[in-house]
């Protein structure tokens, strides 16, 4: 085998970037170990997008542009992938761990009868066999698992863990691949989108998380989380304990039965930093946390902890950032 | 409508991890304690509010060693009809695959319309059974659903599905596999009565082989480094605390790399 494979999620318009990152980690191994990556994009009128993908680090661009690739469906998207793993006897795949990774990945390796690593934080490909570090229970264990086997190696790389390619040395050719679906029957058939509020990050695509817990006390206290979150270009999160009083949605819960996320900052704001939380956040690179209760278990994880109201400290930190020059 | 729910007996959450002297496998013991997957009683109660609208059947799959049966006596307390424990030796497979094989092999010789998983399991995360069950059974699956209606006279769901920045709307004739995320359902608690008649409800053992080679080896476990960096409480004025804050992450070049 000498191709890593890399699944490019391209969705409503845009390039994952979680994708590109689970790029730039195929390109540092395929270096390490003189391999070649191909990058597989899948959708339908792609041609605009060649520029942003072929300077990230693969060697080629696979692209499949069919209108029945148009919405994602784990059918189609399954058939074309897998087919074009058997004819590269490409051994090893790569996806992001997003919703949409979590749910054609497992169904890939299991039409190929392949090894599957989910949620991996760092991965490795000595000997051709893939090496990767899970978190499990929660994240209070990591499992250094690897494949016995070389066909096939399928794993989803944890959005935030890797470092996409901004410009990379060498252009990726182009190539399209032809595939048929024609016989695939679409069963879940995708209707619509909804609730996708404008301007708002998803979470595992933030780079800064604000998040609010029970010392946050209602839904409408809030908006002070979305004024700090918007200065800093971030997203808002919430606890479970916030999630389950209604205070914010479901879908920007941080913790074990929530998302589980890897930004830059992550700043916790009245949260005691239970043990299902931190399985959520405990990847960020660097977190504040604001709370009342010094004994609080968040300030053992805390880069910074600030121990005081988090009603006078937020307000604060929005007035001082608003004081700084762009 | 015939429902099938797989549920996966867990450690509980909140317990102390020990890990063997090899540190390859996570000791369990008299000491452990264990609990039902918490994505898989959403699955339960939207099997059973499922069953409550378009009548039927229940029947819960778990597979594991003996005290795997307490999930599935819990699950039959909440108001499932069923139960079918699969016996296997009890070691962790962190091969999703081989597991569902095994369930696939079981299943395929039982009437469904609908099953119901959790979308994950909180100890392994491989977040992978429900789909890869759904391939091997050749059918269609939609994972992490937060919302489920069943239109067309119960021919078809209507499913809200979390993904970044919104949800997705999908449709799917049955059979169908569901993999339930929280939020789609609050799991009842068991009552009285129910947890009197559990004990009474059909649970049918079987052995499996756990068949296939092994693909996947843990080469160790291992707690994950403690998070280095100044660990700094800042106390005083809140003005100094934010001052300080922020001059830090100044230094760090936090918000400029973010920004």
């Amino acid at each position: 085998m000498n191709r890593i494979f890399v699944f490019i999620e391209y969705r409503f318009g845009k390039i994952k970037n979680a994708s590109l990152e689970a790029l730039g980690e195929a390109r540092r191994l395929a270096d390490k170990y003189g391999l070649r990556v191909a990058a597989l994009i899948l959708g339908h009128n792609l041609d605009g997008l060649m520029d942003s993908l072929i300077w990230r680090g693969a060697d080629e661009v696979l692209l499949a542009d069919y209108k029945k690739l148009a919405d994602y469906n784990s059918e189609a998207y399954v058939k074309v992938v897998t087919d074009e793993t058997r004819r590269a006897e490409a051994a090893v795949i790569f996806l992001s761990a997003t919703a949409l990774g979590k749910d054609l990945g497992p169904k890939i390796a299991a039409r190929l009868n392949a090894c599957y690593f989910n949620d991996c934080v760092s991965v490795d490909l000595e000997g051709g066999f893939l090496k990767a570090a899970r978190p499990i229970y929660g994240g209070r264990v990591i499992a250094n698992s690897k494949s016995v086997i070389s066909n096939f190696q399928v794993a989803t790389l944890r959005p935030g863990m890797f470092r996409a390619i901004a410009n990379a040395a060498q252009k990726a050719e182009i190539k399209k691949i032809f595939s048929c679906i024609d016989n695939t029957e679409i069963k879940a058939v995708f209707k619509n989108i909804i609730g996708a509020a404008v301007g708002k990050i998803p979470l595992i695509e933030a780079r800064i998380i604000v998040s609010g817990g029970r010392g946050m006390k209602n839904a409408e206290n809030y908006k002070i989380l979305e004024e700090l979150a918007g200065i800093l270009g971030g997203t808002v999160g919430a606890s479970r304990a916030a999630v389950d009083a209604d205070w914010w949605p479901q879908e920007y819960q941080v913790g074990l039965t929530g998302k589980t996320v890897a930004p830059q900052l992550y700043i916790a704001c009245g949260i005691s930093g239970a043990l299902q939380h931190l399985a959520g956040m405990i990847s960020s690179k660097f977190i504040i946390a604001i709370n009342k209760d010094p004994n609080a278990s968040i300030f053992k994880i805390a880069d910074i902890g600030i121990v005081g109201d988090l009603f006078e400290i937020v307000p604060l930190l929005i007035k001082e950032l608003k004081k700084q020059p762009k | 409508m015939n429902i099938i729910v797989c549920i996966k007996q867990v450690l509980d959450t909140e317990a102390e991890i020990r890990l063997n002297e090899t540190k390859t496998a996570i000791i369990e013991d008299e000491k452990s304690e264990y609990v039902m997957n918490p994505l898989d009683e959403v699955a339960i109660e939207a099997a059973l509010q499922t069953r409550e609208k378009f009548g039927g059947d229940v029947t819960l799959i778990s597979l594991g060693p003996e005290r795997v049966k307490n999930v599935l006596v819990s699950g039959l307390a909440m108001g499932a009809d069923k139960a079918v424990y699969l016996k296997t030796s009890g070691a962790e497979s962190y091969d999703s695959l081989e597991t569902a094989f095994i369930l696939s092999d079981i299943i395929r010789g039982l009437q469904y319309d609908i099953i119901f998983c959790g979308v994950r399991s909180v100890d392994v995360n491989n977040e992978a059974i429900g789909v890869q069950l759904a391939e091997l059974l050749s059918l269609s699956h939609i994972s992490s659903i937060i919302k489920l209606d069943i239109e067309g006279g119960g021919k078809k769901v209507v499913v809200h599905r979390s993904i970044e920045g919104g949800e997705e709307v999908l449709e799917c004739g049955l059979p169908v596999v569901l993999t339930c995320q929280k939020g789609l359902a609050e799991p009842r608690y068991p009552t009285l009565p129910n947890i009197m008649k559990a004990k009474k409800k059909p649970c049918e053992t079987k052995e499996v082989m756990v068949n296939g080679g092994i693909k996947i080896e843990i080469v160790n476990l291992e707690l994950p480094p403690k998070r280095g960096g100044a660990r700094i409480i800042l106390k005083g004025e809140p003005l100094q605390q934010v001052q300080e804050a922020l001059k830090i992450l100044a230094e760090k070049g936090i918000l400029g790399d973010a920004l």
